[in-house]
């Protein structure tokens, strides 16, 4: 590939930023990071590895001076594009800033680098005692400042909260033309001022560059217990978390497992799901010993009544490990049985699980094709998994207007369309959908205010144009072009 | 002069009000506390205060910034659910008015403060744009979090219609335990040792000699749950540090709602009656807190004044209201008290009212020029 003279004066400008070794730029090594968990991409026109904040400011300004897009990205495991370069431009990875530089225990705070891979925090600070709560099901290999980036949940955080109640600082570089460096927060619990540290959680990547985060640590619980309820219809699951809900049990993760996905998800891990069941709860109850053994008791009470078949209580460490296995290498499990996937991250009201999951019944059954569901039941976040093959068109098409009704019925019952995935790219039309031109006007305006040129992940998130009504029934660009004939695809 | 007060009956009128003001550079104040020139137009948001959606079985609610804590926690109560909303003042403080604060009471020791729970938010920016963002569903990330921006901004970023937030079930039982000890340092150390300890407390907060009925150093710590985890806390409370507890007392229920309304009254009365000339709030980390507190003990001695201290020193935060029987500028005491503050401890003045300080930060400023450019919505509450 013939570099244009910009770009060659960009990367050799990079290389002095970040040393020779920091900056990828031949087609064959950008192809990696074309890509991130989603089906989106698109090609940077170079790849750069700061060191630390300084040098992130440096690209900053580079990138000002070449009028050259800047996307960070942590390990690429997001799910809605976040992390593509859409605009081409420069992707700012964060594999070399990897460092915790600080285990504060005594203050129950972390500080670390963008890159530090989630579970390697949990695992620095369980020596210690205690761990990093959000756990996203990628977290053997997601980074913390993806976390931060896309506020990113996990199965554990029904109880606990996600990313953004275990951030209390974070040191930002803004995109203005000096890519000055904003220190925002503390270790306290609370700052003064205003929440800056709460706002640029999970405002993936549009605001600023997370260069440092200070996080809160969790002190580990005296006492797990995992049950595993079994139903026969996935109804009786559904109903059976809202009167969990209602009867104020709050266990530490509640997960559903319909009886296709774990069928599909025991073939691949043997983690113990029964065969013949219509779908499971997986309920992991922590705390003190005496809470934990009165929400088993509460919970299989609840269970019982709601019409569960039977419910299990994992018998030792190995048995519970073997469960959220299944449950954390569900995706990963797919890929035995489908080419492709589409999943959805809607959230509903717990009181709409089983309504909800009737509604996405339908809407398989009306498209053609089987759809999984493996999801966050105790806080109504949906992962239905829609299977189709990418490289048929006409399944494209089904899986994109799939996808969109059940999002749209997510909107319908008073959801939302995305519960820790993000909006990225592939939600970012359906933003119209759930709020209004004047909700979407504001947020531009604190968007503009520190990203005014769009120089930092530019067209994600918000939509790209004024007119909502222009939007509605748009699919995600990607599988709109997936869906096209090929000979249209480069037209 | 009685400054104009404009009373709107719904979150539309409240931003055409705010349209209608910032087009004429019209100073707007929605704080019953700020003294306020004969120019500036309150805003009086007591009309909105209904409860516009309540799901107990989604554990929900959406409610008016008008409505009245105590009224939201009287409709919450009957499903045996609640908001952890134990401020002071709680018996006339709005939802508004706690979110602008991020206003807090002792069970922000186990629940956080109100940005852990707020899930939506309907609000007015200088402009007159009504806006929302989050939603009614417990997780949610589509769009920035405007919530957090908004909370504890003092209406200072747009002023707050409406608010949407996770409750939580009241619990089975709960039982106050007040350990008493010789001094501030004791106590905080035992408030630590029970932090880290597998027992996870509904409230951990220090009481000043005086404001409990014992004579020492207090520290209340409320178990929450079955019979079986209220005689767990029980057995492990009276075990913990030989010779560090003097005294363990399990109150009754009548003593236990007494203690807690006299913390908060404590703050009322102070204020209210001018009895205090200073109280401060201090926010600081768990191994500074020993050293924070002992700074609130030495300035009161310094200045010959008496200071009530309590807090949730089981996250490093301290309360300290001074009674004056001093002639010092309380301006002067804050400033002797932040020069002798461990490192990394934030001092705010909460009477007199400190305005939030843009220049400590220029991304509150980028903020602050989005939302209210002319500076016209509560301009007392902030300063550059």
């Amino acid at each position: 590939m013939v570099l244009s003279q910009a770009l060659y004066s960009a990367i050799r400008d990079l290389k002095q930023v970040v040393g020779d070794d920091g900056v990828l730029s031949r087609a064959e090594e950008l192809l990696l990071y074309e890509y991130d968990g989603g089906i989106e991409h698109a090609a940077p026109e170079c790849v750069a590895f700061p060191r630390n904040t300084g040098e992130v400011s440096r690209i900053v300004q580079l990138a000002h001076r070449y009028n050259m897009a800047i996307v960070p990205r942590g390990a690429g495991t997001g799910l809605s594009g976040g992390s593509i370069a859409r605009s081409g431009g420069i992707v700012l990875v964060f594999a070399r800033m990897n460092h915790i530089l600080e285990l504060d225990i005594e203050n129950e705070r972390a500080v670390v680098e963008p890159g530090v891979v989630n579970l390697d925090l949990t695992h620095a600070a369980e020596k210690h005692g205690y761990y990093f709560a959000p756990d996203p099901s990628s977290q053997k290999a997601c980074t913390i400042g993806g976390n931060v980036a896309e506020n990113s949940g996990g199965p554990h955080t029904l109880s606990l909260g996600v990313t953004v109640n275990h951030v209390t600082g974070m040191t930002v570089v803004l995109p203005d033309e000096a890519g000055s460096v904003l220190k925002l927060g503390s270790k306290c619990a609370h700052t003064p001022g205003y929440d800056l540290t709460g706002f640029f959680t999970g405002s993936e990547g549009t605001l600023g560059i997370v260069t440092e985060i200070t996080v809160k640590l969790t002190r580990l619980p005296e006492k797990a217990a995992t049950l595993l309820a079994i139903f026969d219809t996935i109804e009786s699951a559904g109903e059976t978390v809202e009167a969990i809900t209602r009867e104020g049990i709050t266990p530490a993760a509640l997960e559903m497992l319909d009886g296709w996905m774990l069928r599909t998800v025991e073939a691949a891990t043997h983690a113990g799901y029964p065969l013949d069941s219509g779908a499971v709860l997986l309920i992991e109850l922590e705390g003190l010993s005496e809470a934990v053994e009165d929400q088993a008791e509460a919970v299989a009470r609840v269970c019982a009544v709601s019409g569960a078949r039977e419910v299990r209580r994992a018998k030792d460490e190995r048995e519970r490990e073997l469960l959220w296995a299944g449950r954390k290498n569900a995706f990963g499990a797919i890929g035995r049985v489908s080419p492709s996937y589409y999943v959805q991250d809607g959230v509903i009201p717990r009181t709409k699980i089983a309504s909800t999951l009737h509604r996405i019944e339908e809407i398989g059954k009306q498209h053609g094709f089987i759809i999984g569901n493996i999801f966050h039941a105790g806080d109504g976040n949906l992962h239905p998994l829609i299977l189709f093959d990418i490289r048929d068109p006409l399944q494209t098409q089904h899986a994109i207007a799939a996808g969109n009704e059940i999002l749209e019925y997510c909107i319908s019952v008073g959801g939302s369309i995305t519960g820790e995935h993000g909006v990225g790219i592939e939600k970012q039309d359906l933003m119209c959908r759930l709020f209004s031109t004047q909700d979407l006007t504001v947020m531009k305006m604190l968007r503009d205010g520190f990203n005014s040129t769009s120089l930092l992940n530019p067209q994600k998130l918000l939509p790209s144009t004024k007119t909502c009504r222009e939007l509605i029934g748009i699919a995600p660009d990607w599988l709109a072009r997936a869906a096209m004939p090929k000979d249209l695809h480069d037209a | 002069m009685t400054p104009e007060t404009m009373r709107p009956q719904s979150a539309e009128e409240v931003a055409s009000i705010l349209r209608a003001a910032n087009e004429e550079g019209r100073d707007l104040s929605t704080s019953r506390l700020t003294a306020i020139s004969g120019n500036t137009l309150r805003l009086d948001m007591t009309a909105l205060n209904a409860i516009e959606k309540y799901e107990p079985g989604d554990l929900t609610l959406r409610v008016q910034a008008g409505a009245r804590v105590v009224d939201v926690l009287a409709a919450l109560g009957p499903h045996r659910q609640m908001l952890p909303l134990d401020m002071p003042n709680a018996q006339d403080a709005t939802i508004g008015g706690m979110l602008a604060s991020a206003a807090h009471g002792p069970m922000r020791a186990s629940f956080g403060g109100v940005r852990e729970y707020c899930i939506g938010i309907e609000f007015a920016i200088a402009d007159g744009t009504l806006a929302h963002a989050g939603g009614m569903v417990v997780k949610n990330v589509a769009g920035y979090d405007l919530m957090k921006l908004l909370i504890g901004s003092r209406g200072t970023l747009g002023i707050i219609a409406s608010a949407s937030f996770k409750v939580f079930p009241i619990a089975r039982s709960t039982s106050t335990f007040v350990a008493t000890f010789a001094n501030s340092e004791e106590a905080i150390q035992f408030a630590q040792t029970v932090r880290r300890s597998a027992l996870a407390p509904l409230r951990l907060e220090l009481a000043s000699p005086g404001q409990t009925t014992s004579a020492g150093w207090s520290l209340l710590i409320t178990a929450a749950g079955s019979d079986a985890v209220i005689a767990r806390y029980r057995r492990e409370l009276g075990g913990k540090g030989p010779g560090g507890v003097r005294r363990l007392v399990e109150l009754t229920a009548e003593e236990d709602a007494t203690v807690w309304k006299a913390l908060n009254d404590l703050y009322a009365n102070a204020f209210v009656s001018g009895a205090s000339r200073l109280q401060v709030d201090v926010s600081t980390t768990l191994t500074a807190t020993v050293a924070a507190c002992k700074a609130l003990e030495d300035i009161a001695a310094r200045f010959g004044a008496q200071v009530s201290i309590h807090g949730r020193v089981g996250i490093g935060h301290l309360i300290g209201i001074f009674h004056p029987a001093f002639g010092a500028d309380p301006c002067v005491m804050l400033q002797a008290l932040r020069s002798i503050m461990p490192p990394d401890t934030f001092v705010q003045s909460i009477y007199p009212r400190a305005p939030i300080d843009l220049s400590q930060n220029a991304g509150m400023r980028v903020v602050k020029r989005a939302l209210d450019p002319k500076n016209i919505l509560n301009p007392g509450a902030t300063s550059l």
